[in-house]
């Protein structure tokens, strides 16, 4: 199985091109990384970077817009969990290419699109770059914690102690449950790829947290607002209603309680 | 000397000696003797009761003896040949009108009991005059100055035995089985620290007690009296300074030497005379006061086995209070003393030894995860495959490299050493290895190396792999060399490494460490030294294998 059956569902994939960041310290596996996404992803990778160790990976973010990387957590001289909060909270989706396969819970609690154990073969990786288009495919354990660049370090938050996300242009601004706003970098398409678990897109502006509606209040006009359980209300998007209405439901079923 | 001293030893347990000696009783006393009341001693026949009552406080004595001396000619006289007395008042024994004994101190109790040699010389064919002079000093006009006197083997007062017998048995034998038993463990559980003293001090004691009991237990050749009263004092000297030694030792207290002191300053102490109580009864208490005072110190301030020691001297001084005759049960504590702490000593080693065991099949476990060690394997295994779909000449090079790593490291998983001729196959196989999937030119130079040298498995291949885990060796050319010296300290190998595009400042941080400590602890136990620093631009590892 190929890439392109993950093409030919995706979301306007193959009108979309991206950058992709390879962060690999071994010359062969960065090698394979490189060739099989080459050979999965044809032209719609508009550039494809390399970096041996996290100081080159920096620069290359600063330095241009990436939007996927493909990261092996045993880099030399660097911690794997250290690697973990300051990739994921990148703007771009980060892909773990690693054996420590111990870790892959770890990653996929900070919002990881997916985890490839080594060694891998053509299809895992296609696999894997697929969730980049269909990530709610993936079927792993939900984001518990996100990380957010904060000065010179990361700043790790639970996921339970956020209300919702508001867009901000390409990056997002979160406001916590104690009235704190943390600005993110990724954009709030990315943040719901890796959050559908348990947040729904209200809006295009916001991506609320399901626990935290109390009430789904109908207005005059058609308009729809969430109240949420610290008082503030959220405009629902005309287009999607059904789907918040869908989202609550489930969560309904899970929970065996009702938003009135 | 020496033979002699052996063929005492020799007679003390296999002496068959004739009785050669017959205390006659019907006649010559000036006196007519009589027991003067019913009780263990006077139903002993063997006791020779002579009895007055004092008429004035200078009054004095004589009563006679009158002895048989008869043996074959050239048979040798054994003993018993000193007499047991028991007398309130002053007295001079005189064998042969020649004086043999006096104990120029009036007795203190009914109970109290004093011996008296008979010399060799006076030892003759035919009869022989005792004449005992008591000189009733302190007494009051009125009191007996019951003198009884026997053969001293003969004294009983404990189920036909006298009781000094009983506590003598039992000091030298527990000392002697203890001090075999501390011979044993040295030779089978490696040494502990202070056995050797712990042995001596128990010898000694054995010694001590039937050197100052066996004229009464053994029967030995009277000449050898002297001699063996010669042996006396060094045997004591010696306990005084065994017993401190042996205590520090086992505390670890520093300054051990300045501590010494204890003993002559005990001994010296000890010259000082109270009431009746004998110099070296004195001497127990002051040396065992002086130990507790330290033991207790030192256990205040945590010292290993202190709490130990400090109850037991606790116990000893007690027990010492009790006996202040002998002091028999003073040296039983001690003896019990020694014995529970080697008994505290194999109950350690033997957690240690479950521990170590524990450690060792754990490290087996460890070496054999090796094999699967999931960044090695895995990344193996990722370059295999591109290989196997871009250079398959390439791909069977490696699975070859990788298979004989494999079975190397299968074949080390149950030893606990190797030659280092082995150790160098297993570097060279995963530096090729590394070399191959880092596309550079990586090599293991070897200087001076004794391949037969033994050397924990996997030992140098872990610093190895320590170092491609903390090193960009990426597409570069670089020698690892391995140094083989002998120094004043041991066999000491020398790993250095370039440090190349590192970020940690301690190369030696994570679990390859830690298994070599443990590795080289279960191969040599502590007698190696450890060492990792960055020097100019390598990382040197330095291991040495300590002498002996």
């Amino acid at each position: 199985m190929g890439v392109g059956n993950y093409v030919q569902k995706g979301l306007g994939y193959s009108a979309m091109s991206f950058n992709l960041l390879i962060v690999e310290d071994e010359p062969l596996v960065a090698k394979r990384l490189s060739r099989l996404s080459t050979e999965i992803l044809g032209e719609q990778i508009s550039a494809q970077y390399s970096a041996p160790d996290v100081i080159e990976a920096r620069l290359l973010i600063t330095n241009h817009t990436i939007d996927l990387i493909l990261l092996d957590l045993n880099l030399v001289g660097s911690d794997g969990f250290d690697l973990l909060k300051e990739f994921t909270a990148q703007a771009a989706h980060t892909i773990v290419v690693s054996a420590e396969t111990n870790r892959a819970l770890e990653a996929f609690e900070f919002g990881v699109l997916d985890f490839v154990p080594k060694p891998f073969t053509r299809d895992r990786l296609a696999k894997a770059l697929g969730r980049f288009w269909q990530p709610e495919l993936t079927g792993e354990p939900a984001t518990t914690q996100i990380a957010f660049e904060a000065g010179s370090g990361i700043d790790v938050i639970a996921v339970s102690d956020i209300l919702y996300f508001k867009g901000a242009d390409k990056y997002s601004e979160a406001m916590l449950k104690d009235g704190v706003v943390r600005f993110h970098t990724k954009s709030l398409n990315r943040l719901e790829d890796i959050l559908s678990a348990n947040f729904v897109r209200s809006h295009k502006s916001y991506l609320v947290q399901r626990s935290a509606i109390t009430t789904l209040r109908s207005l005059e006009g058609s308009r729809y607002e969430l109240d949420l359980d610290d008082g503030s209300s959220l405009p629902i998007g005309r287009t999607r209603i059904d789907h918040v209405r869908q989202a609550l439901a489930n969560s309904d079923a899970a929970c065996g309680g009702q938003p009135s | 000397m020496i033979i002699r001293f052996y063929t005492f030893l020799f007679l003390l347990f296999a002496s068959t000696g004739v009785e050669a000696i017959t205390l006659l009783t019907d006649d010559i006393s000036q006196r007519q003797s009589y027991a003067e009341s019913p009780g263990a001693i006077e139903l002993d026949p063997s006791w020779q009761p002579f009895s007055t009552f004092i008429k004035d406080d200078d009054a004095r004595f004589w009563f006679y003896l009158r002895f048989t001396v008869k043996h074959d000619p050239g048979e040798i006289v054994r003993n018993p040949l000193a007499l047991s007395v028991r007398l309130n008042g002053v007295y001079d024994f005189y064998w042969d009108d020649v004086l043999i004994g006096s104990n120029k101190d009036q007795g203190h109790a009914a109970s109290q009991y004093s011996r008296v040699l008979i010399p060799v010389s006076g030892l003759s064919e035919g009869e022989h005059h005792l004449k005992i002079h008591i000189a009733a000093l302190g007494l009051k006009a009125g009191e007996s100055t019951d003198l009884r006197i026997q053969i001293a083997a003969n004294r009983s007062n404990f189920f036909g035995v006298h009781s000094t017998v009983v506590s003598t048995f039992f000091i030298a034998t527990a000392a002697l089985f203890l001090a075999g038993y501390l011979i044993v463990t040295l030779r089978t559980g490696g040494r502990r620290k202070g056995t050797i003293t712990a042995i001596l001090l128990c010898v000694t004691i054995a010694i001590a007690v039937l050197l100052d009991e066996a004229r009464y237990l053994f029967e030995y050749p009277y000449s050898l009296q002297p001699y063996l009263n010669a042996l006396q004092p060094p045997f004591a000297i010696s306990f005084f300074i065994l017993l401190p030694w042996l205590i520090f030792t086992r505390i670890n207290v520093s300054k051990r030497l300045w501590w010494m002191a204890v003993a002559p300053i005990s001994l010296a102490a000890s010259l000082i005379e109270v009431g009746a109580i004998e110099q070296y009864i004195r001497a127990f208490f002051i040396s065992n006061i002086a130990l507790l005072g330290i033991a207790l110190i030192a256990w205040h301030r945590g010292y290993t086995h202190a709490k130990t020691f400090s109850i037991g001297l606790g116990v000893a001084l007690f027990a010492l209070l009790l006996d202040l005759e002998k002091g028999h049960l003073f040296l039983a504590v001690i003896l019990l003393l020694v014995a529970f702490d080697l008994a505290l000593d194999i109950r350690r080693q033997n957690k240690e030894a479950v521990r170590l065991q524990i450690m060792s099949e754990r490290l087996r476990a460890d070496l054999i995860k090796r094999n699967v060690q999931p960044h090695f394997l895995m990344n193996s295994l990722t370059a295999l495959m591109e290989w196997v779909e871009t250079s398959p000449d390439d791909a069977v090079n490696f699975i070859d490299g990788l298979a004989q790593e494999f079975r190397i490291l299968a074949d080390f998983s149950d030893r606990r050493s190797v030659s280092l001729r082995e150790e160098l196959e297993l570097c060279n196989i995963h530096v090729d290895l590394m070399g191959r999937r880092l596309d550079s030119r990586i090599t293991l130079e070897t200087i001076d190396v004794n391949p037969e040298q033994q050397v924990p498995p996997a030992l140098f291949h872990t610093l190895i792999e320590n170092a491609f885990s903390h090193n960009d060796y990426r597409g570069i050319e670089a020698t690892l060399s391995l140094t083989q010296k002998t120094t004043k300290d041991g066999d000491m190998f020398c790993l250095s490494v370039p440090v190349v595009g590192a970020r940690e400042s301690n190369q030696n941080a994570g679990l390859g460490t830690r298994y070599i400590e443990a590795r080289l602890e279960e191969f040599c136990g502590n007698a190696f030294r450890f060492q990792s620093q960055m020097i100019g631009s390598f990382w040197v590892s330095e291991i040495t294998f300590k002498k002996g």
